[in-house]
């Protein structure tokens, strides 16, 4: 997980488009039926919107999801 | 679940029931695993198998005279396994190495009267219950022993003797002071084997004596075994000790002891399509390693497996019913932990094939749906198994995808023609031309009626849902009169018979094949084979209507080996498609895969899924209502944002051209227009994402400004319609069109991805 967070880095070059800031990492809550978890994604530093990217949301998201699904 | 809904599901698998053979040894030997080990070789595990069973394995091994023959189902296709040489082979080709239990002392004495085989087993018995057990036999019993078979040796005799001896068994010479009488006043309880002259010599215990516990006349005292078959003596012996222990504990001697000696096995296994194969003879010697392992290898292996033999589902998750009752049953009383059976629960086609093949009629349908209706009623039911055809139902009910009208200039309906969701999907330009040829032959006139039946809900286990469904469905039928409904799929016929019996409804089918049709194209293959939708499979009036229809067009199609009543789903039914894509994909193949010819199908789903596994498949309507330039075998599949776009324009197309109605306004962003590169389609079809939530999100993108500009002049934005969150890579292009790059999703709940969605 901590390889796949430090190749999130990459996304500093996309900018938020209504904003013009390029994405910064930050500490970002992702929650699924009760559970929470906190995690470094690509956010604007001006208006918060945050991205989430293809490998996160195909690969260990979707584990997770799973996972959490048939608790 | 309750417990005894499991009970009564389970009892009606008969995987586990026993093969024949086991069934019907006296003492339970299980032949079928000493066959699959000699055929395999393992002449070691079958001494283990032996040794597990046999008392005295050293000698009954080499002289057992095989009940078993008889029940043996090899018997109709070349004769009977010879497993009594096979068990003599394995005792010649090496050692039993039999552990030594060390079994705690209960106190209590027996005593066990002749020295032949059936006391013999009884002692054993009685030592391995922890008894004291004491053997009074006459002084030549040893050579009598010999003399049972020239095939032993005093050798072997010697060694199970010893055997009993390092086991504590004593024995004590027959004097005249041995009787019954006397050993039950300074034993706790007493054996008397038959097969030993000696003991035949008391009257009291020949006559009178009970035969399921062997209790005799004189209390405390059991005697069996007069009887000329070896292995009946040692069940005997068996038998009697196991009355000793009841006797000992003052538990009933009668009760439960059905399947103690032979009895007839619930086990079916289907021998049609077997080789007779005649048995390895038998040499005076016995066998050799070779002639060992081929009479093995002759083995039927006796187990049912009926329902998995043809189900990619059952297949797929390596068991049976029975053992899949026990996950299920286990998965619903998960309180904290994982749900292992989530995905085997909701990958079941429920098309009921497994209970019509079924010896015992085992319904792996009603046990996942039982299962489906109980996860939703407890809150635990995975969000994304079969939200995507939730919200497909939804969409089918919705405003622009629905439509219920009376025929164009009629003011009531005799008819009402419902398509179902899926063909006006596939196929709207034949959902058209179907009602067009309803008008016509019809009087009385023919209403329209577009919606969703309630299947997707039903199959999800969704209750509340189709109870909703179920009571819009009788509203509206009931506003148009309740005119006889003409059903063109037969997954919506079952709904409406099983749900809403009210609802008269017959299938488009039968009236086909009353009124006739407009005309006949020839099937356009060489061979064709008629596929059955599984839910066909309950409706003979259907089936016997297509195979009518199909004979007008001038060529029989060929029917597969499980068509008809043992019809089974084409990988769409049950959801299977929503909550595995992948088996659905696998089911689909394997059903394509029971014919090499092309396939001629009446359910436009089964049409689909069969297309897109590469299977030439023509859809019947085809014929008869021929689409532009071919009879509709090489028409692609239709990808599910197809479908509802198909739906959409069939309503705009009717209402404009049957009833005049004006077009509303569309939404703005339904005119948004999309270039995509089919690998992109691809993909977003696989992830299912519909290219009008894509519309949507672009939409929203380009109109709250709220996206991410990539360096490469692309742009990322983001919805949230419902529960899953959209990613769309897009670019903007000179002519106003939006190329589509990519598409992802997932149900995690990010902050700060949820502003700017509608």
């Amino acid at each position: 997980m901590k390889e796949l967070v430090k190749s999130f880095e990459k996304y500093g070059e996309y900018r938020c488009a209504s904003c013009g800031c390029p994405l910064e990492l930050r500490k970002t809550d992702i929650t699924y039926l009760g559970s929470v978890f906190s995690v470094d994604l690509p956010v604007c530093p001006s208006c918060g919107m945050v991205f989430v990217p293809e490998e996160l949301a195909t690969g260990k998201m979707l584990e997770v999801e799973k996972i959490l699904e048939d608790k | 679940m309750e417990k005894s809904t499991l009970v009564e599901f389970e009892s009606k698998c008969v995987q586990e029931e026993p093969p024949r053979c086991r069934a019907a040894c006296p003492l339970h030997l299980d032949g079928r695993a000493l066959c699959e080990a000699a055929a395999k070789g393992r002449f070691d595990e079958g001494r283990k198998i032996i040794q597990k069973t046999l008392p005295l394995p050293g000698i009954l091994a080499r002289i057992c005279d095989a009940p078993c023959r008889d029940a043996c189902l090899r018997r109709e296709k070349g004769g009977a396994l010879e497993l009594g040489a096979l068990e003599r082979f394995c005792a010649d080709e090496g050692p039993f190495r039999r552990p030594r239990i060390l079994v705690p002392k209960t106190g209590r004495t027996a005593a066990v009267l002749g020295g032949g085989i059936s006391s013999l087993t009884a002692a054993l018995d009685g030592a391995g219950k922890g008894y004291t057990v004491t053997v009074f036999r006459g002084e030549n019993s040893r050579g009598e022993l010999l003399s049972l078979s020239p095939l032993l040796t005093g050798e072997m005799v010697e060694e199970e003797l010893q055997w009993m001896e390092n086991l504590g068994v004593h024995f004590l010479p027959w004097d005249a002071s041995v009787s019954p009488e006397g050993l039950a006043a300074r034993f706790d309880a007493v054996y008397a084997g038959l097969d030993d002259p000696l003991c035949r010599s008391f009257p009291e215990l020949l006559e009178g004596g009970d035969p399921v516990s062997l209790e005799t006349a004189v209390p405390g005292v059991f005697a069996g075994g007069n009887t000329p078959s070896f292995i009946f003596r040692a069940a005997a012996g068996r038998r009697g000790m196991k009355s000793v222990e009841r006797f000992l504990q003052g538990a009933s001697l009668s009760s439960s002891r059905e399947k103690e000696g032979p009895y007839e096995t619930r086990l079916f296994t289907n021998i049609e399509g077997i080789d007779p194969a005649p048995p390895v003879p038998v040499p005076p010697r016995g066998y050799s390693g070779d002639e060992a392992v081929r009479e093995g290898g002759r083995c039927l292996l006796c187990e049912c497996m009926e329902c998995v033999k043809s189900c990619a589902f059952l297949q797929h998750y390596k068991g049976y019913p029975k053992k899949f009752a026990r996950e299920i049953y286990n998965n619903l009383s998960v309180i904290q932990g994982t749900r292992l059976a989530n995905g085997m629960i909701n990958s079941c086609t429920l098309c009921g094939q497994c209970e019509r093949v079924c010896p015992g009629g085992f319904s792996m349908r009603d046990l996942c749906r039982t299962a489906r209706q109980e996860m939703v009623l407890q809150q635990k039911m995975p969000p994304s198994a079969h939200e995507f055809a939730l919200e497909d139902m939804a969409f089918s009910n919705s405003q622009g995808a629905s439509l219920l009208r009376h025929d164009p200039g009629h003011s009531g309906s005799a008819f009402l023609f419902f398509p179902g969701c899926r063909l006006a999907g596939i196929s709207p330009r034949t959902t058209e031309s179907v009602y067009g040829h309803l008008r016509n032959v019809l009087d009385g006139g023919v209403g329209f009626w577009l919606r969703c039946c309630g299947a997707p809900a039903r199959w999800a286990g969704r209750r509340k849902e189709l109870e909703t469904a179920g009571k819009e469905l009788l509203d509206q039928w009931r506003s148009m009169g309740s005119p006889l409904v003409i059903a063109a799929c037969t997954s919506c016929l079952e709904v409406f018979r099983k749900e809403l019996p009210e609802v008269r409804a017959v299938s488009l089918w039968t009236v086909l094949q009353e009124k006739g049709v407009p005309e006949t194209v020839p099937i356009p293959s060489a061979t064709a084979a008629l596929h059955d939708p599984c839910t066909a499979a309950e409706l003979p009036e259907v089936r016997a209507a297509v195979r009518d229809l199909v004979a007008r067009t001038g060529r029989p199609a060929e029917e597969l080996p499980l068509s008809g009543e043992l019809a089974s789903c084409c990988g769409f039914g049950g959801l299977q498609e929503c909550a595995n894509p992948g088996l659905a994909a696998k089911t689909a193949r394997e059903r394509c895969g029971q014919s090499s010819s092309d396939f001629l199908v009446y359910c436009a789903m089964c049409r689909d899924l069969f297309a897109r596994t590469g299977k030439r498949t023509v859809h019947l309507l085809d014929l008869f209502f021929p689409p532009p330039g071919g009879a509709g075998a090489d028409l692609p599949p239709v990808s599910w944002s197809d479908q509802r776009e198909n739906r959409t324009a069939l309503v705009r197309n009717m209402r404009k051209s049957l009833w005049k109605e004006e077009e509303e306004m569309e939404e703005e962003e339904g005119t948004l227009s999309l270039v995509m590169e089919e690998e992109t389609e691809k993909t977003l079809e696989s992830r299912r994402i519909l290219a009008g939530t894509v519309r949507q999100a672009i939409w929203h993108g380009e109109a709250s400004g709220r996206k991410i500009a990539r360096p490469d002049g692309t742009f990322v934005t983001c919805l949230k319609p419902a529960a899953v969150t959209y990613w769309v890579v897009y670019r903007p292009r000179e002519d106003g069109a939006f190329e589509v790059l990519n598409g992802w999703s997932h149900r995690m709940e990010v902050k700060g991805t949820e502003e700017g969605a509608p």
